[in-house]
């Protein structure tokens, strides 16, 4: 019913839109999000597996109940099965609900591409005109030689190129949005706010992945069943038995994955917290970049009051000024949504 | 010595003017065919199971249902049937791998022979500038020994002499591991005198997008496989309707909803397949007419090139320009005549992999 709700809440958005003329359908985060869990059809195979791990978990729940203790088999089957089919269906639910986080991170990251590509575009249609322009008065222009001529129009040809790639791209980019978001010339809103990374506490961070981390408690209940395993076999038999070396050699094998695991985490919490920090401070960067082109534009501006430089000029340093606005948005919107996806591979919350 | 032998072939190649070698160039391929041990595996597999076709057929006719409960007659039949209609998918399966293998291997020799090429062009470039920054030592040294450059001027230029003679090293070495790698695609020693790199092709016309995906949808492996198993569990759930005594004994209804759970994912997962695959198929194209345009820009950029040189020609004879620069612009024809040969080939390797990509390899055989 919800779904019915949304798909014909989004087919009017679209008619409406249609009769009004506009072309792009601008969408909240929160609706995007919505528009994307619908259409989204790996989540639904991801749920239909959890499905099928309950079912797995139920029936190895059942033989467990009618099987008899009095052989290494019988205990593996009525201790270990069970535990290993629990594992299987904790770690697909906490994947799904992993991967449900991950969605918005997604349609983030595909609206900011979206971005990126726009601005090429704009960018590559000016280069265009320029070598047009260029190309079209070098036919007028007899003094030129036949090389000089071809010359301009292999740039032109060439910007004219650059271009449609451009122009290439930036479809790719709305339709990989579109198919995420299930929605006709889709644009989502992407966030704004942000904070710093230097006030992170690693200790924290670090305490925060432990508990959530999916390879990390996989590893751990590995770890856990080879210990139960072993148990078993030592019960059934001797040390000097294949079955007693084989289920220590495993439950070693997977004590060292685990310790390994955690001692990794250590490190990528400080790598992770680090890409922030970088990110972070390319912002004040270009923040400052924005600075130094406002106040070129606006020595422009009083240049051109007085008459000074050219309109050409004078659009030109908007043009920069523009750009570094552009570049500093995409900067932070970058800086966003690699917080969001700390958060998510954390499991800490800024 | 060894590094010399591959300074001569390497050498021989390029000097190799091109020619009609369309002939030699199948002869490669078709050793390269010839050594890939998976085709004749998969033309083995292919071979046998059309040829035990039969025999498997009788086999599964001649099935023995177990009568023991309803429920074993349902998987009974099941079986039975799915098992008839495995023996053909199994053929149609294998000979969409072998196909499939065949039409790979020829991208792939194409991108294999191309890579070759640009590891000599490469090497040449690197002697060349190994070369140059060599005589700008020596003229670097002699300075210095006159009081007209200092000796930081000197470490400089022999820095870059070592640079750029480590470079050329390291492409020689890369050359001399890509070559020993073609070789061992073919199969054992190579000639280089067979080898004349010749691209001279004209560039193929594509069908249309539509074309490609309905074709795509139509023969994909990743599409029919899923296919097929859709059958398969449909086949389940229809027997166990048949022979079902009531849904309310607890190993009907559990093998029920296994089965129309698995249904259910195969049924999402083959949209998704299909979608995936027209996205490919859509990226690729949208690729490849881009391709066509850059084909068309090197084109232009020749022209250039022959324009320049005809001038210079005609400057040259009236004693204008030296013959150093009426060189300069003859190579120049030379190099942007091999772009856009290659761009050509480039663009078909690409066409190739599209054609690759909507399973075209089936059309006629499926």
């Amino acid at each position: 019913m919800k779904k019915r709700i949304i798909i014909i809440t989004l087919v009017l958005i679209l008619t409406g839109t249609a009769v009004l003329g506009f072309d792009i359908i601008k969408l909240t985060p929160d609706e995007a999000y919505e528009a994307a869990s619908q259409v989204d059809i790996q989540h639904e195979i991801d749920e239909l597996n959890i499905v099928l791990k309950e079912a797995g978990l139920t029936s190895s729940q059942k033989n467990a109940s009618y099987t008899a203790v009095n052989s290494y088999q019988g205990n593996i089957t009525k201790y270990v099965s069970p535990f290993d089919a629990e594992t299987n269906l904790m770690v697909s639910e906490m994947n799904l609900a992993k991967s449900e986080k991950q969605l918005m991170v997604t349609i983030f990251s595909s609206m900011l591409s979206l971005y990126d590509s726009r601005i090429s575009y704009d960018d590559s249609i000016e280069s265009y005109e320029a070598a047009k322009v260029a190309y079209n008065e070098g036919i007028s222009n007899s003094s030129l030689s036949a090389t000089e001529l071809l010359s301009l129009e292999y740039t032109a040809e060439n910007n004219r190129i650059k271009m449609l790639q451009a122009e290439n791209t930036l479809t790719k980019r709305q339709k990989e949005l579109d198919r995420l978001l299930g929605v006709e010339n889709a644009a989502v809103e992407l966030p704004v706010e942000y904070t710093s990374p230097y006030s992170l506490n690693k200790e924290e961070v670090y305490n925060s992945m432990i508990e959530t981390d999916i390879a990390l408690f996989q590893s751990k209940r590995s770890f856990e069943s080879a210990k139960l395993r072993h148990e078993i076999a030592a019960k059934f038999y001797d040390e000097d038995e294949e079955m007693f070396i084989s289920t220590l050699s495993s439950l070693m094998s997977s004590e060292l994955n685990y310790n390994k695991k955690l001692q990794s985490i250590e490190d990528t919490v400080i790598d992770r917290i680090d890409q922030l920090k970088t990110m972070y401070d390319s912002i004040e960067l270009e923040k400052l970049n924005v600075e130094i082109k406002e106040s070129l534009y606006n020595a422009s501006m009083k240049q051109y009051a007085a008459g000074i430089i050219s309109v050409n000029s004078l659009e030109s340093a908007k043009k920069a000024y523009d750009l570094a606005l552009m570049q500093l948005d995409s900067k932070i919107y970058d800086y966003i949504i690699s917080c969001m996806q700390f958060t998510i591979d954390t499991g800490y919350t800024f | 010595m060894k590094k010399l032998t591959i300074l001569l072939l390497a050498a021989a190649i390029v000097i190799l003017p091109f020619s009609s070698l369309y002939g030699e160039e199948l002869t490669l391929f078709e050793r390269y065919k010839e050594n890939d041990i998976s085709l004749s595996d998969l033309t083995e597999k292919y071979e046998k199971l059309v040829e035990e076709r039969e025999e498997k057929l009788d086999s599964f006719e001649n099935y023995r249902i177990s009568r023991k409960s309803t429920f074993d007659s349902a998987l009974g039949y099941a079986s039975k049937e799915n098992g008839i209609l495995q023996v053909d998918w199994d053929i149609q399966n294998a000979l969409y791998n072998l196909k499939s293998r065949e039409a790979w291997l020829e991208t792939s020799f194409r991108n294999t022979y191309l890579s070759l090429y640009k590891k000599v062009r490469s090497a040449d470039q690197a002697y060349q500038s190994a070369g140059e920054s060599l005589e700008l030592y020596n003229e670097t040294v002699s300075n210095n020994k006159k009081g007209y450059a200092s000796d930081i001027e000197m470490l400089e230029a022999k820095y870059s002499y070592k640079k750029a003679d480590n470079v050329y090293m390291a492409s020689l070495r890369s050359l001399d591991s890509s070559f020993r790698s073609f070789q061992s695609l073919l199969g054992g020693a190579l000639d280089f005198n067979d080898m004349s790199f010749d691209f001279t092709e004209p560039a193929g016309t594509p069908a249309t997008l539509n074309e490609y995906i309905s074709k795509a949808l139509e023969n994909s492996s990743s599409l029919s496989l899923v296919i097929q198993s859709i059958t398969r569990y449909e086949n389940e759930l229809k027997y166990l309707d048949k022979y079902v005594i009531s849904y309310n004994l607890s190993y009907y209804r559990e093998k029920r909803e296994s089965i129309e759970t698995n249904l259910a994912i195969l049924k999402l997962t083959l949209e998704k397949n299909k979608q995936d695959l027209i996205k490919d198929i859509e990226d690729r194209y949208n690729a490849l007419i881009l391709e066509k345009e850059k084909i068309g820009l090197l084109a232009l950029s020749l022209e250039i090139a022959e324009t320049d040189y005809e001038v210079n020609k005609d400057l040259y004879k009236r004693k204008l320009i030296d013959y150093s620069e009426l060189i300069g612009s003859e190579n120049s024809v030379k190099a942007a005549t091999v772009d856009y040969q290659l761009a050509v080939y480039g663009f078909n390797t690409m066409l190739m992999e599209l054609e690759y990509a909507s399973s075209c390899f089936m059309s006629e055989d499926k």
